[in-house]
């Protein structure tokens, strides 16, 4: 819950201070709210301890398993 | 600020990127695999790392068109495809130098603070680090490596008293071709770090210097991994090396010359740290930079939500047994894969721009010193 109260924090001050700059850009506030969502979104799966391990699991078992095939251990 | 770097920076810059992510805990899988020849496997690394550097450098009015490669209003699809796999690349060795700095600071030096808000914290300060461009990076690389590599290159004689040179003999033995060759497998996606330079390369100036530059750092950068390795097989030997996962601190901890020098543990860890900074900052800077390519658009307004998603990257190992099988075995074949890509592709961009025969002539014109 930590990691989320200050992914928010410091996303919710930043947005603030360049709210004059995503105003006017609106290809660009568009790519960072998209960002944000995404920190949110992660900080998220962190505050309710859903790991998103099973990427770096599944690669363990099929990238990982080729190298212990070549080299034998 | 310019967005400019010297061919000494430049040199720095790639010396570091090898070195400070290698010493984490890679030595430890290559003394189990090659054993007391653990210090041939760097070396052979470093003749195909060199090769590789030596061959991909060559042409500097080839390299010089190559920079509008990285231009955001570049919409050519194979640039972006291979800007792409270097964006890829880069994105990886983030999330596994991240979480090893992070695992280190774990369990060495802040064991009751959570993980999640030691990767926080560090996050905010490489996002600002990355903030201040690639001439900011490039100048406390400068300072953090001179230090670090002043330190490993004073080692031998720190630890004079405990080297031991019967435990790298004998040289050879019976299995050790095969077990060399896999040990090399393993190591030298480590050192084709060095490949960072097809991504620095705009950034160079004068570009003319890019060859003996490139040599140089990756020179520098093996060098101290060769120091560190031949150090851990004589003074820890290979039954203490192959066991640590930190073999490095756990040889820094064998200095013991005086009583006042009993704890440089600690004083090197401080040094080190500041330089994994630099390279994790870098990296920070080389996503966001490619990204924008991709995009079309030179705007690092996005970098803050991008740094904070690249801190919570820690969330995608489960433990530091996961961590370390994904550094050990899976960066391997991984690492591998993407910077042979990276080679072919930029091989290829390389010689597909040599055909624009009339403006590699323009642009010889331009810079004299290219022909």
């Amino acid at each position: 819950m930590l990691i989320l109260m200050s992914v928010l924090f410091i996303v919710g001050i930043y947005l603030f201070k360049i709210k004059t700059f995503l105003q006017k850009d609106k290809k660009e506030k568009g790519w960072i709210l998209f960002l944000s969502t995404l920190a949110i979104g992660m900080g998220i799966l962190t505050a309710m301890e859903l790991r998103e391990d099973f990427i770096i699991k599944y690669l363990n078992q099929t990238i990982g398993y080729i190298t212990k095939q070549v080299i034998k251990i | 600020m310019k967005n400019q770097i010297s061919s000494f920076q430049f040199s720095l810059i790639i010396g570091n990127f090898i070195f400070s992510g290698t010493i984490v805990s890679v030595q430890q899988i290559v003394i189990e695999v090659a054993k007391q020849n653990a210090w041939i496997v760097i070396l052979i690394s470093y003749l195909i790392i060199i090769g590789i550097v030596y061959f991909i450098s060559a042409n500097k009015a080839k390299l010089e068109k190559l920079r509008g490669l990285y231009d955001t209003g570049n919409s050519n699809k194979f640039h972006k495809v291979f800007v792409f796999i270097l964006l890829l690349f880069l994105f990886i060795v983030f999330i596994r130098d991240f979480r090893a700095v992070n695992g280190f600071i774990d369990i060495v030096l802040l064991p009751d603070t959570p993980i999640d808000v030691i990767a926080l914290l560090m996050i905010l300060s490489l996002i600002y680090i990355s903030l201040a461009g690639i001439e900011v990076i490039a100048r406390i690389t400068v300072i953090h490596f001179f230090v670090i590599a002043t330190i490993f290159v004073a080692c031998p004689l720190l630890l004079i008293n405990e080297i031991n040179f019967k435990n790298i003999q004998p040289i050879g033995g019976v299995h050790a071709l095969a077990d060399i060759l896999k040990a090399v497998y393993l190591i030298t996606p480590w050192m084709g770090e060095a490949l960072i330079l097809v991504f620095l390369m705009m950034f160079i100036n004068p570009i003319e210097k890019i060859r003996i530059s490139s040599i140089f750092g990756t020179t520098l950068g093996i060098l101290g991994v060769f120091i560190s390795t031949i150090l851990l097989l004589t003074v820890l030997g290979v039954g203490v090396a192959s066991e640590a996962t930190h073999p490095n601190i756990e040889l820094i901890q064998q200095i013991n010359l005086t009583d006042f020098l009993d704890r440089l543990d600690l004083i090197i860890v401080t040094v080190w740290l500041p330089a994994m900074f630099c390279k994790l900052a870098l990296l920070v800077f080389g996503i966001q930079k490619s990204l924008n390519i991709l995009r079309g658009s030179d705007d690092d307004k996005g970098l803050l939500p991008l740094g904070l998603i690249l801190g919570l990257t820690t969330q995608l190992f489960s433990s530091n047994i996961d961590h370390l099988e994904f550094a050990f075995f899976t960066w391997a074949t991984l690492g591998m894969t993407l910077e042979v890509l990276i080679i072919l592709l930029f091989i290829l961009i390389k010689n597909k721009h040599s055909g624009l025969g009339k403006t590699a002539k323009k642009n010889s014109k331009i810079h004299p010193s290219l022909e």
